[in-house]
């Protein structure tokens, strides 16, 4: 009987661990992709920032109004260098999801807890910053939270199991 | 009104409770304690309570609960913070600009995200029930905490205007504005918003409920860092000094630790905004 109990412990453990491995496939999928298109995006932020002032300068002059020149010239340096120390933070945070998912068994609890925190955020903040954002990739993004909430649900379980075993075995 | 059975059980006297064996000398222990009374063994990361005093405090599936809360309450945050910051944006393109708003404009969105702050906060402390996880402190503990996290918080202040003159250096914009110089009559609104409201409602969610809830299911450095992490992540308006304000956390999580209570993280979180916006004032001037 309690063979088969400890059967069915381990059975629970390796569904967990099974899913701390998902947890971990997801991290370092979403660091890689972020940590890609952030590269790639660095490289092209000058044309679409210059895209963007030409857009709000032909605005300016539809409503009959004369741009300032130097006031462009400033706003687009700013602009630029803004999006550039964006696009770095967005590189070293898909280092950071990498990294997670490397560590992810070592310290299942925290990394995931800490992961879903920065993935929503960072969702969030690139929303803010640029809002085509939020519903790009929605469905993919769902799923992603999803399976990081159910990763934090394993992680402790998992966490509870192995810190209660050496108890179990101690002689009273 | 549902009695609250961990309430019951904290009735009895502590050393009647035997909740967890040791693992090292697996003799009885009190679920409280974070060292083993015989052989000296560290309890902080030990499994679940096992025992009756287990079951009274609400079982092992409590703290996923209220751990679910708290992030349930962390991205109710984060959607306000993200639906305000869009309408501050369209306040300050509606009027012309570049997208960023004047005093005026600002200030009645920013109002509004506070205020529903604060209720998901009240509706979190409502909802969630911390327990005791964190170690309790001797007097003289408590009180040696407050002149100790003087240097940390000057510490704190330095690096948050290093990291800002650097990014001002690399970025050549104006990060922080002092809202008052533009609007005077405004002054005392924004005093409010800026650093009355943020040292009280932030440290209950943050330091208070998190680091309590994050307690029950990881050890005190994780939960500290973890909450640092959603405090910075929380600062949705100013991206570029999320960085900063994770470090900000981790100061004020420790400061939590160390006093066992919330007055000085709430006292330190006070004194850093207020000198950050007194020291950008007096620099403006």
């Amino acid at each position: 009987m309690a063979n088969g109990i400890s059967n069915l412990g381990s059975l629970a453990q390796s569904a967990r661990q099974k899913q701390l491995k998902v947890a971990r496939y997801i991290l370092l999928f979403v660091g890689i992709l972020t940590v890609l298109v952030n590269v790639a995006q660095f490289a092209m932020i000058e044309s679409q920032v210059d895209d963007l002032i030409n857009k709000e300068v032909q605005g300016l002059h539809q409503r009959g109004m004369v741009e300032d020149q130097a006031t462009v010239a400033k706003v687009r340096a700013q602009s630029v260098r803004f999006s550039q120390i964006i696009a770095g933070v967005a590189v070293a945070l898909g280092v950071v999801f990498v990294v997670f998912g490397l560590v992810v068994n070592r310290f299942p609890v925290p990394i995931t807890i800490t992961s879903l925190v920065l993935y929503v955020g960072a969702a969030a903040v690139f929303g803010l910053i640029a809002p085509a954002t939020l519903l790009q990739g929605i469905i993919v993004k769902v799923i992603i939270v999803i399976a990081l909430a159910k990763s934090i649900q394993a992680a402790i379980a998992y966490e509870r199991e192995k810190a209660a075993a050496p108890t179990a075995a101690m002689p009273a | 009104m549902s009695v609250d059975p961990a309430s019951e059980s904290a009735a009895l006297p502590e050393r009647e409770v035997p909740a967890n064996l040791c693992w090292r000398c697996g003799k009885p222990v009190a679920a409280a304690e974070v060292q083993c009374p015989l052989c000296r063994a560290p309890l902080a990361r030990q499994a679940e309570p096992t025992g009756p005093g287990a079951q009274a405090a609400g079982g092992a599936g409590a703290p996923l609960k209220d751990l679910r809360r708290v992030l349930v309450a962390m991205g109710i945050m984060l959607l306000v913070s993200l639906v305000g910051g869009l309408a501050v944006r369209n306040a300050g393109s509606a009027g012309g600009g570049w997208g960023r708003p004047t005093v005026d404009e600002a200030l009645p969105p920013v109002v509004v995200l506070e205020a529903i702050d604060t209720l998901v906060v009240l509706w979190a402390l409502w909802r969630i029930r911390v327990r005791p996880a964190l170690p309790r402190k001797g007097l003289w503990s408590r009180l040696l905490a407050w002149p100790a996290f003087v240097p940390v918080l000057l510490a704190l202040l330095a690096f948050n205007y290093g990291y800002h003159w650097l990014l001002r250096e690399a970025g050549h914009f104006d990060l922080i504005e002092p809202p008052w110089l533009a609007a005077p009559g405004t002054a005392a609104a924004w005093f409010v918003a800026l650093c009355v409201q943020p040292a009280i409602v932030e440290e209950l969610f943050f330091r208070y409920l998190a680091i309590g809830v994050l307690r029950g299911v990881t050890g005190v450095h994780a939960a500290v860092m973890i909450s640092a992490v959603m405090f910075g992540m929380a600062h949705l308006g100013v991206p570029l000094s999320i960085p900063v304000l994770i470090v900000l956390g981790v100061g004020l999580g420790y400061a939590r630790i160390a006093s066992g209570g919330l007055a000085l993280p709430m006292a330190m979180h006070f004194a850093h905004n207020a000198a950050v916006l007194g020291l950008t004032t007096l620099c403006s001037t």
